[in-house]
């Protein structure tokens, strides 16, 4: 039986999905020497910026759980304010940094998905801010931290949930577009053969996880509205949105079991001429054990939501 | 606290954190799930905060020798840290059982007001007594933990409750107050629980 100290899998795979991408933003491009100044400069001003959003972010979280008045909701109001100003100046900086990149491509030193990729991360400081001028809009109104749940209340005839829901499909969109030219790109060079064939298999992996968090997404919306419309009670659309972010674990994991044999099967390759270690070897193949095991996992984690679903469409 | 092995280069890491992430996700949260009464909210707020931190310093640093270790004491920092900045509502004390190991109730608001008093101990009173009533440990798994005697970890564990109900006072109902200070006088003592 789940206690109330197991963490909710929601939150568990988005906070994955975070550190994946915080962690894959980190990989840039070493700039040319005419730009360093310039690039130091957006650096320092990016340090500044994470050390004052860490502060406004200890704002946040304390000010959420006490807004119980109109004092303390304005303490809160004024926590939101200050993100939006700092997701304002992260846009400032994205925008620089594709100009920059934008310039290096312009005179043959960067490549043209190193620009598109930066506009991806424009695109996704325009998302957030969107999404914190919603999360202030909704403050405003309430005075409590805004709702993410699909059976939140609409406020004062705005549904906060489904504008932010869609905000969520912004980024994927494009970085979906990018993807697929990334593939594209490894497919040639895979073809004159100055790549692996693992490079195309990650591109499709990358691809289809996208494809697969933004019908999540849109399948959420649609759950929402049917709510909303009263075609669904609390319950069942509680279940649905359960079964939604089921499915789309699992179709992730199909994907990364994917990519993890294809590595291992590389790895044995690499083993059989002498440029890996047994250990190499024995790594990719826990790894791909893991993730059919969380693989397992996530289907009796769906069994059990479409169990419940169908107990309750039997009442 | 700090990393103590050298920075992977940039391919390892992405698959290195991820095992991590996967392997630590659930005991951390339960960690810092158990020192906020079960309020979900505020855990993943505190998780999400302690996983920030790790990405910024094991880059950097390379990673712990233990990463759970290191995870729960940053987690334990910005629970810390969380409770020194926020305003506990006034409480009954009827409302805190301030002697049984393990009591802590799933109640948000007594685990608030606990934490806030905590985070206004020293380190070594505020773990001992996170020790016995969030991780439900006793008396003689603490004192195995410090490499210390039982009787150490008992005197600590009194004068750590003395402490903690000291500071709480600044926040007790002045009715409750009253009425418990009149109760003092014709009670005795608790006997410690171990």
């Amino acid at each position: 039986m789940r206690t109330t100290h197991e963490p909710d899998d929601g939150f568990v795979d988005r906070l994955e999905l975070e550190i994946g991408a915080k962690l894959r933003r980190r990989r840039t491009v070493t700039p040319a020497p005419f730009l360093m100044r310039t690039r130091l400069r957006v650096a320092a001003a990016a340090a500044m910026l994470a050390i004052v959003s860490m502060a406004a972010g200890g704002a946040v979280v304390a000010a959420a759980y006490h807004a119980k008045d109109v004092e303390q909701r304005d303490q809160l109001v004024s926590a939101y304010e200050q993100r939006a100003a700092l997701a304002q100046q992260r846009l400032a900086l994205a925008a620089d940094r594709m100009r920059l990149t934008e310039q290096r491509v312009s005179v043959g030193t960067a490549a043209p998905l190193d620009a598109m990729q930066d506009r991806v991360r424009v695109a996704e400081a325009e998302a957030e801010l969107s999404r914190i001028k919603s999360q202030l809009a909704e403050v405003r109104l309430t005075g409590r931290e805004p709702e993410t749940n699909v059976l939140a209340a609409v406020v004062s005839g705005q549904d906060f949930v489904s504008e932010r829901w869609r905000l969520d499909l912004m980024t994927p969109r494009l970085a979906l577009d990018v993807e697929k030219q990334r593939m594209q790109e490894a497919q040639r060079r895979v073809d004159v053969g100055a790549a692996p064939a693992l490079d195309v298999v990650v591109s499709r992996s990358r691809i289809g996880e996208l494809e697969a968090a933004m019908a999540a997404v849109e399948r959420k919306l649609a759950i929402r509205q049917r709510f909303l419309k009263k075609e669904l009670g609390a319950a069942e659309a509680d279940l649905r949105i359960q079964e939604a972010d089921a499915e789309a674990r699992q179709t992730a994991l199909r994907l990364k079991i994917m990519l993890a044999a294809e590595e291992a099967k590389a790895t044995q390759k690499k083993f059989n001429v002498g440029l890996a270690q047994q250990t190499d070897v024995a790594e990719s193949s826990l790894r791909l054990r893991e993730l059919e095991a969380e693989l397992a996992k996530s289907d009796l984690d769906l069994a059990r939501v479409r169990a419940q679903i169908a107990q309750l469409k039997g009442k | 606290m700090a990393p103590s092995s050298s920075p992977l280069p940039e391919g390892e890491l992405e698959p290195e954190v991820a095992r991590l992430y996967r392997d630590t996700i659930r005991p951390l949260y339960r960690y810092v799930s158990r020192r906020v009464g079960g309020d979900r909210s505020l855990a993943e707020d505190l998780v999400h905060e302690t996983w920030m931190r790790a990405l910024d310093a094991w880059p950097r640093s390379g990673m712990p020798d233990d990463p759970l270790a290191w995870l729960m004491r940053v987690a334990r920092n910005v629970l810390v840290s969380h409770f020194r900045h926020v305003q506990p509502q006034l409480v009954d004390p009827a409302t805190l059982d301030l002697e049984a190991a393990g009591s802590m109730p799933d109640d948000r608001d007594a685990a608030a007001v606990v934490n806030w008093g905590l985070a206004r101990l020293r380190s070594k009173h505020a773990e001992v007594l996170e020790a016995f009533y969030f991780d439900g440990k006793g008396v003689r798994e603490i004192a195995a933990e410090r490499a210390v005697s039982e009787r150490a970890i008992e005197g600590r564990l009194r004068r750590a409750r003395e402490k903690l109900k000291k500071v709480l006072k600044k926040i007790w109902r002045p009715a409750d107050a009253q009425q418990r200070t009149a109760a003092q006088e014709t009670t005795h003592a608790h006997h410690t629980r171990t």
